[in-house]
């Protein structure tokens, strides 16, 4: 649960339709002392490509007028924290000045860009509420909004399910009562608290309701059905993903977009792998190795991303004279990055991408396959398949010694996140309890793969760095950094001897021969 | 979370208006600012139509709902915690406590994660409060009559600073009620700006605008956003902030 700074619970009441604006006024100005303030023209609503926000259970608004405010709202409870914003906010939330929804915003959205999503346009008319001393003690405002239809370029055609009217009631700190008192009044005089859910009536009334957008992947496949429909069933749902953040990916709207893309690759590139006996091994090479090439062209910029992100962790080791000196590598690094986007965006845009993704698209959309298993029922062919990529595992992991080469932990730990990959795209076949059971000691190993992998990415971008500039002040600043990272790769090299052994024990083993090969088969 | 103390051994120099004002600007710039009265005159209080009363009394300051008794101003982002008439003993509270002169210090931390800017506007005199003050404060501002009766408890501060040994409190002056028709203040400006280099470049005027305040109870800006004395404290919050 996020901490909501200040305690805001607004008060919001529904407007019948056959109150006009004016008369409202008049009447609450007889009941209340009100002082008129700002008036609002517009409000924009904004959340991550991905509605992180809106998954969090909050909807996060921008009022349009000079005074912007920041204004979320938590779905659940009504609850409101605001922040008011001096300037034009960054997209970024990290960028914000400190503040109440900076706050809840931050440990939500993460690295992810905030987007405008919808708008609504009317007018919304501000009053403060005076005491006996005409000190304010809460805002109230009266409220008439249409949802601004993207998909409709008339503005005149108006949908009535898109309009809605309220009265916003936000306390002040320290003068709850009070508001609570105005409420008090207003459910007296026979207003309706409004419906939590009114926004997301409207959202759906302009078909904008959040989009079910996530990086897990989830499908319902047929045990029974033929392996290669299912297959191209995985696949056209790969291909939606990369898709969908192929724009984002273009125009760099966060790194995020890129992660999922590469993520939609890769899956892909295993996904063909896995699926070469049910299209034959020629149909598929040339797109896999279009996907390949992907792979580099994406990961060229990912590499470089991640050498800025470190880039920081690493300057906040050092000392000021360091990190100046440091300031001209970054800017090396900065322009590297560019570069690379650019080379991605244009390839993006290319006549030869649009070929390939038209060939793909044809590819997924015929019904046909003549590989070897394409008949056959796609459960058995999972159970083959997984088990399969189970004992590579194996085979792998025994083979790393403890003078093996570093890539030796790299190439198992792809290995192992194919294999996840796998078991993901078939997981409704199986029980759920069975997968979570059977993959809680790969994930342990996985997870310690990662953390090897992320201290040798950061010796790597160090060293990287030491190649560009081999200046004193540099090496001085960077072998002690190199020195701690190395300590702790050599921990982990030695911590993964003993994961290894629990993911290979007979009583794990045992699980997976369960799941997968008994049924199955061992092919 | 940045600390600054409005302090002056003398009273009636600007001080509560500054603090006011200075506040007001601060929250202006986007810091989520509290404005802490502790002037038991409650003139802070007063000037944002806010009751000088604290539930609980002096007591609650020593307790964790005194952040309970914050109240929202009229403007964004800037909050009061109220003055009450029971500060006066505020001393002999302090006095009680194991460590007396870093009491404050402990009870100011409870606002850190709200508030980016707090402002203390204190009472005039020396005392215990104002040592706890001092010790807690990132930075003491005392304003500044171009008087030499005034220039004269800026050197009982100073000496009272050396003699407690609070050689690290961050002591910054600034010239208040100005009257630039005067020669007297316009060469004592002169004098002591060559003397110290603790003097802000900024000067509030001596001012109807700000006298207004007590008529239209809010800040200088929220009623002559263009005036002198408006764009003085504008100018004299910027150069508080570059340096805290």
């Amino acid at each position: 649960m996020v901490k909501v700074p200040i305690n805001q619970t607004a008060f919001e009441f529904v407007v019948p339709s056959e109150w006009s604006r004016k008369r409202l006024g008049s009447y609450l100005k007889e009941r209340l002392n009100l002082r008129a303030e700002n008036v609002d023209s517009g409000l924009e609503f904004f959340d991550t490509f991905d509605w992180l926000v809106h998954r969090a259970g909050w909807l996060l608004e921008f009022t349009v007028a000079q005074n912007k405010v920041a204004r979320l709202r938590r779905l659940a409870d009504g609850q409101v924290v605001e922040q008011p914003l001096l300037a034009e906010p960054s997209r970024f939330v990290r960028d914000w000045p400190l503040g109440p929804v900076r706050s809840v915003l931050i440990d939500i959205v993460g690295v992810r860009a905030l987007l405008p999503r919808v708008s609504a346009s009317g007018t919304a008319d501000g009053f403060a509420v005076l005491n006996a001393d005409a000190k304010t003690v809460c805002r109230l405002s009266i409220e008439r909004w249409r949802m601004d239809d993207p998909q409709s370029r008339d503005k005149a055609a108006i949908n009535p399910a898109t309009e809605f009217s309220r009265i916003r009631i936000t306390p002040m700190r320290g003068w709850d009562s009070e508001a609570r008192r105005v409420a008090d009044t207003l459910s007296g005089a026979g207003f309706v608290s409004a419906d939590r859910n009114t926004m997301e009536s409207m959202l759906a009334a302009i078909d904008s309701e959040p989009r079910d957008y996530s990086q897990k992947f989830t499908l319902t496949l047929d045990p029974e059905q033929a392996a290669h429909l299912a297959a191209r069933t995985i696949l056209t749902r790969l291909f939606d993903d990369l898709t969908i953040n192929e724009e984002g990916t273009r125009l760099d709207i966060d790194p995020e977009f890129l992660h999922d893309y590469r993520v939609a690759v890769r899956r892909t590139r295993s996904a063909l792998w896995a699926f070469r006996n049910l299209f034959g091994r020629e149909t598929l090479e040339p797109f896999a190795m279009e996907f390949h090439a992907l792979g580099q062209l994406t990961g060229d910029k990912r590499n470089l991303d991640v050498h800025l992100i470190d880039f920081d962790d690493h300057l906040k080791h050092l000392e000021p004279s360091q990190q100046a000196a440091m300031e001209v590598l970054r800017k090396l690094l900065q322009s590297r990055m560019e570069a690379a986007g650019k080379a991605l965006a244009a390839h993006l845009k290319s006549a030869a991408y649009r070929r390939f993704k038209r060939d793909w698209k044809t590819f997924l959309s015929q019904t046909t396959a003549h590989g070897p298993s394409a008949d056959q029922a796609v459960r058995k062919f999972a159970d083959a398949v997984i088990y399969k990529a189970y004992k590579g595992i194996l085979k792998k992991g025994r083979s790393i010694k403890r003078r093996s080469p570093d890539e030796a932990l790299h190439k198992l730990r792809k290995r192992a996140k194919q294999f996840r990959y796998l078991m993901e795209f078939f997981s409704n076949l199986y029980a759920p309890g069975d997968i979570k059971r059977t993959v809680k000691e790969l994930k342990r190993m996985q997870d310690l793969l990662g953390q090897f992998q992320d201290v040798c990415v950061q010796i790597g971008t160090l060293r990287y760095l030491l190649s560009e500039d081999e200046s004193s002040v540099v090496r001085s600043a960077l072998n002690p950094l190199l020195a701690g990272l190395d300590v702790s790769r050599q921990q982990l090299r030695s911590d993964f001897d003993s994961q290894f052994k629990r993911f290979d024990s007979s009583k794990n083993r045992a699980l997976y021969a369960k799941l997968f090969s008994e049924a199955g088969g061992d092919s | 979370m940045r600390i600054v103390a409005l302090y002056s051994i003398k009273g009636g120099v600007g001080k509560t208006a500054a603090s006011v004002n200075l506040a007001w600007q601060s929250a202006n710039v986007g810091y989520r600012t509290l404005l802490w009265d502790l002037d038991p005159q409650g003139a802070t209080s007063y000037y944002f139509r806010i009751q000088p009363h604290l539930k609980g009394g002096v007591k609650t300051v020593l307790k964790k709902k005194l952040t309970e008794g914050i109240k929202a101003t009229d403007y964004p982002g800037l909050d009061l915690l109220p003055a009450d008439f029971t500060y006066r003993n505020l001393d002999l509270i302090l006095d009680q406590q194991k460590k007396r002169k870093r009491t404050l210090e402990k009870v100011i931390e409870r606002f850190t994660e709200d508030y980016d800017r707090i402002i203390l506007d204190c009472a005039p005199s020396i005392s215990l409060v104002s040592e706890n003050i001092f010790r807690s404060a990132d930075m003491l501002l005392n304003p500044l009559i171009p008087s030499t009766l005034s220039i004269r408890t800026l050197d009982q501060l100073s000496a009272f600073l050396k003699a407690s040994k609070l050689n690290d409190v961050r002591l910054l002056n600034f010239f208040s009620m100005v009257d630039r028709r005067r020669k007297l203040h316009r060469e004592l400006m002169t004098a002591l700006s060559r003397q110290r280099v603790d003097i802000l470049e900024s000067a509030i005027p001596n001012s109807s605008v700000v006298e207004r305040m007590g008529i239209e109870r809010r800040p200088v800006s929220s009623y002559a956003a263009r005036s002198t004395p408006a764009v003085a404290y504008k100018d004299l919050w910027r150069e508080i902030d570059q340096r805290l």
